[in-house]
């Protein structure tokens, strides 16, 4: 899965990372994880509280389901206009 | 009737307001706009020489019309414009552009501070002041966060 991120997080991972979900899918927050144990220097960025994401054209919490060919997001808090 | 535009090239200020205006019939007793620019100054005083606001490609759009969207029903007001810039701004360039037009002068008053308020905390940008000391992510103050609590 290809996985988008904004701002600080992309400065910390890139603009795109490329992580291997379970077959079965996973939680938003496993998700994270995963991010997580790949990229350990952004570890504390992605599992921060202010962190949330998009799957598909909705803003969804942690508990969210993702499979494979779903289009997931990170994005740090918004800086508004 | 309300309109959100997010642009990725500079703006004129006066030709959205005179095209703004083209648009209103005779029930509007006023017009209220307000400019947002880019400063050359973060809050430290330090240099900026270019603001960068990153934006979602469909999220950020979304959020812009939801905020002029609740202007125009919260307010008795005939027209909302609504307009942002993304990408890399230079000082002096405007980054946001609000009018509001209606029958009287408080309800535009009004809906022009309710839209900056929501947009300056709400908006889906990322935003990056860059200057000669390096880049820095920034988030809404605690005063940006009080402004727009004045409307809860």
């Amino acid at each position: 899965m290809n996985v988008r991120l904004y701002g600080r997080l992309a400065d910390l991972l890139g603009e795109q990372v490329r992580l291997d979900v379970p077959a079965e899918g996973c939680s938003v927050a496993e998700l994270r994880r995963i991010v997580a144990r790949a990229h350990p220097a952004a570890a504390t960025a992605i599992l921060g509280p202010g962190v949330r994401a998009i799957v598909g054209d909705d803003v969804v919490g942690d508990a969210h389901m993702v499979e494979a060919g779903d289009r997931v997001e990170f994005f740090p808090p918004v800086s508004g206009g | 009737m309300w309109r959100a535009r997010l642009l990725l090239e500079p703006f004129s200020a006066a030709d959205e307001l005179s095209a703004f205006e083209q648009g209103l019939d005779g029930s509007v007793g006023g017009v209220v706009t307000f400019t947002g620019l880019a400063r050359g100054r973060n809050r430290e005083g330090a240099t900026v020489e270019r603001l960068f606001l990153q934006h979602h490609p469909r999220l950020t759009q979304r959020s812009l019309d939801e905020i002029a969207r609740a202007a125009a029903n919260r307010f008795e007001v005939r027209a909302i414009s609504v307009v942002h810039r993304a990408g890399s701004v230079a000082p002096g360039e405007p980054i946001v552009w609000v009018a509001a037009a209606a029958a009287h002068r408080r309800a535009a008053f009004e809906a022009a501070d309710y839209l900056m308020d929501r947009l300056k905390t709400e908006a889906m940008f990322w935003k990056r002041e860059d200057g000669p000391e390096g880049s820095a992510w920034i988030e809404p103050t605690k005063g940006d966060r009080l402004e727009r609590a004045r409307w809860e």
